[in-house]
């Protein structure tokens, strides 16, 4: 049977183009640029990058928060663009999306404890008392008291409304969450709670999770795979104790060296990008990174590598990896002294 | 290190007062800074870290704000004594700041070029070779020129023709590159830089936080370094002050702090922090929630998040004392060689 084998969620050849305007004239922006990747039941697949890389948007298309232009998302063998109706509203109780800004996803308007209730009305799954229990039950999944569920948003701190919002997006029972960034607005303090939670919560109720950051740290800490974006593509697709150890797109080795470490005692050499991402209005011919990336020649400019199979399950888009020992000495290297470093150091 | 300090920062307390509450937003603050010397001040969103700094340069809106006692010591001179012609003078010359949103403090209808040289009109006599000063139009050419310098000196490509865009026509590092260029112009001795890469990406935040150690090492400023973030402390601070409820809660050079964190709330924020170097495990978590700025509690502020508060922690408020030489923290039972915290931390997840 096909389905057995079939992986949790299947993301084929996704793109998403949004149209604009640039300078007064209709352009294209190239949001997503043909990803693939698959994540199995209860994973944490990490999705990291800068902004304007095609994360976020990538969030919301694998739950059909948008239209693709062109690709698949299967959930579970199933077509999730192909639903309509009432198999599309089936498919959204599996699926549930936790945002970024606490502030601006609670409606300011609604008490907390009927923005909890909502979805489980809307889908008919408790009425009455059962839904009563079923809200508290909620609210003490995520550390919230009853009593506090009478209140409105904007009585919350940004640590309580990020509680509230993984309230919601747990009530219609979901097996695939979408974290979309759910701790950048929050406090280090408060940000190790949050995680700790949604770790407690994957463990507790069998959940899989698409995490979605730009701090590298934070995905480490949550994921078991994580991709990295560039511009609208994934450019490495790891284990996540591989990419951290050897990472081999130049770009993931740019953006780890980027990161400060907190240890003084740490000397590491840097690897720090020069200039900017490229506008996605327009990008371009080649590699997506090829204008930034220091080992960069005429067949990076002109041709766009494909994701490979470098070692296993570990996957990278880069013509010069495989050829240019610099690239793999200069990634083990670095990073070995850091590893030994910290070891000595705790 | 013995001579004095460029900046001395004692027991400042500024006020908000807002209906009939009185918030506490810096509620004794203490700490120097020396020529060429970059201190961090770290804490969380709330701990006063923000209101410090403008209230050095008396930029704290009044109302509601208002410093209500303290002293601040530039260059031996108490600004709180000067007056706000005397304070016009010394922000933007001596002291400059940078901001965390580049584009909001940008002004959106001038062209950068322009918006740097206001800064040298302002302060700078302009002369020609033989040291008469300059006529308006040349002086205005002139400021042209040395904006232009500094857009180049902080790595803006084509800058000539730079010069002349709005701000929203550059990107985010790009803009916070301008802001350093504008702060840079006259040469300060001190640069307070609040967040200064908050707002931007990983790559960009490590180009700007070189070229701030770079200008640095050129025009020998000394930094006040406003951040949440220990990762860049760890790498850009020669010393740092953790900041809770409105006060200094530790102070110490930047390895001493991460070898020694002394205070349980310094030790619990380093806890805390997921790390790239570890492996990761459970998380330490701070229990409880910052207090109200209108209510502190009568002891230590932190006591009720504290694993090793006691009686006394609830009824007297501790004083910073010097736990080893330059090591200051404001806590009754802080031992410098005991990291309380992680003991509290290991027997929670034992006991699980």
């Amino acid at each position: 049977m096909p389905e057995v084998t079939a992986p949790f969620l299947e993301v084929a050849h996704l793109s998403k183009n949004f149209n604009v305007k640039a300078n007064g004239k209709k352009a294209i922006l190239r949001a997503v640029h043909d990803i693939s990747f698959t994540i199995d039941r209860c994973e944490t697949l990490g999705l990291v990058g800068e902004s304007g890389c095609g994360k976020s948007t990538t969030g919301r298309l694998v739950i059909n928060l948008l239209e693709p232009t062109s690709g698949m998302v299967k959930l579970e063998g199933q077509d999730i663009f192909a639903a309509k109706g009432p198999q599309k509203k089936a498919l959204r109780r599996k699926m549930q999306i936790i945002f970024q800004d606490p502030y601006a996803s609670l409606d300011p308007r609604m008490k907390i404890w009927d923005t909890i209730a909502e979805p489980l009305i809307i889908h008919n799954l408790a009425k009455g008392q059962a839904l009563h229990n079923r809200v508290n039950e909620l609210l003490g999944y995520v550390g919230l008291s009853v009593a506090q569920s009478d209140r409105f948003p904007h009585e919350f701190s940004g640590g309580q409304r990020q509680r509230i919002g993984i309230a919601r997006a747990l009530a219609v029972d979901p097996q695939f969450i979408v974290c979309d960034e759910p701790v950048s607005a929050l406090d280090v303090s408060v940000q190790s709670q949050v995680l700790n939670l949604l770790k407690d919560l994957q463990r507790e109720l069998g959940l899989t999770y698409l995490f979605i950051a730009h701090g590298l740290n934070v995905i480490k800490h949550m994921s078991d795979r994580v991709g990295v974006m560039y511009l609208g593509q994934i450019v490495e697709l790891s284990p996540a104790h591989a990419l951290y150890e050897d990472p081999l797109h130049p770009y993931t080795q740019a953006l780890l060296s980027a990161i400060p470490i907190p240890d003084p005692t740490i000397e590491r050499e840097r690897f720090i990008l020069e200039g900017n991402v490229p506008s996605p209005i327009d990008p371009p011919e080649g590699c997506a990174f090829c204008e930034r990336c220091p080992y960069s020649d005429e067949i990076c400019r002109t041709r766009r590598p494909d994701l490979a199979e470098l070692a296993p399950g570990h996957w990278v888009a880069c013509h010069k990896v495989d050829t240019s020992t610099i690239t793999s000495e200069r990634s083990s290297s670095a990073f070995a002294e850091t590893e030994t470093t910290c070891k000595e150091d705790t | 290190m013995q001579e004095r300090p460029l900046l001395e920062v004692r027991d400042l307390e500024t006020h908000f007062f807002i209906g009939k509450d009185i918030y506490k937003a810096v509620d004794g603050v203490t700490f120097t800074i020396h020529a060429q010397e970059t201190l961090a001040l770290v804490g969380e969103s709330g701990s006063g870290k923000s209101v410090t700094a403008s209230s050095i340069l008396q930029i704290v809106p009044d109302p509601p704000g208002k410093i209500v006692g303290g002293e601040i010591f530039f260059e031996g001179e108490n600004l709180l004594e000067r007056t706000d012609e005397q304070m016009r003078e010394i922000r933007g010359r001596s002291i400059s700041m940078i901001f965390q949103e580049p584009m909001t403090s940008l002004n959106p209808v001038f062209r950068i070029g322009d918006q740097i040289a206001e800064a040298i009109l302002l302060h700078q006599e302009l002369c020609d070779a033989s040291g008469k000063p300059l006529g308006k139009r040349a002086r205005k050419r002139k400021a042209q020129e040395q904006a232009i310098a500094m857009l180049e000196a902080v790595g803006i490509p084509d800058p000539a023709t730079r010069a002349r865009d709005y701000p929203h026509q550059l990107s985010g590092g790009m803009r916070q590159r301008v802001m350093i260029a504008m702060a840079l112009v006259c040469h300060p001795k001190l640069i307070i830089a609040d967040e200064p890469t908050s707002a931007l990406d990983v790559t960009i935040q490590a180009q700007i936080l070189r070229l701030l150690r770079q200008m640095q090492d050129e025009f020998h400023t000394a930094i006040l370094l406003i951040t949440h973030d220990f990762g860049v402390v760890a790498e850009n601070a020669d010393s740092v002050g953790v900041m809770y409820a409105g006060q200094i809660v530790e102070t110490a050079p930047v390895d001493d702090i991460f070898a020694h964190p002394s205070h349980p709330y310094s030790q619990g924020l380093l806890l805390s922090i997921p790390r790239l170097d570890q492996q990761g495990q459970e998380l330490y978590v701070i229990k409880g929630v910052v207090p109200n700025a209108a209510r502190y509690p009568a002891g230590c502020r932190f006591a009720p998040r504290c694993p090793i508060c006691q009686q006394r922690c609830r009824e007297e408020m501790p004083l910073l004392r010097e736990l080893a030489p330059e090591h200051f923290v404001r806590c009754h039972f802080a031992d410098l060689n005991v990291n309380a915290t992680a003991q509290a931390a290991a027997e929670q997840n034992g006991g699980n």
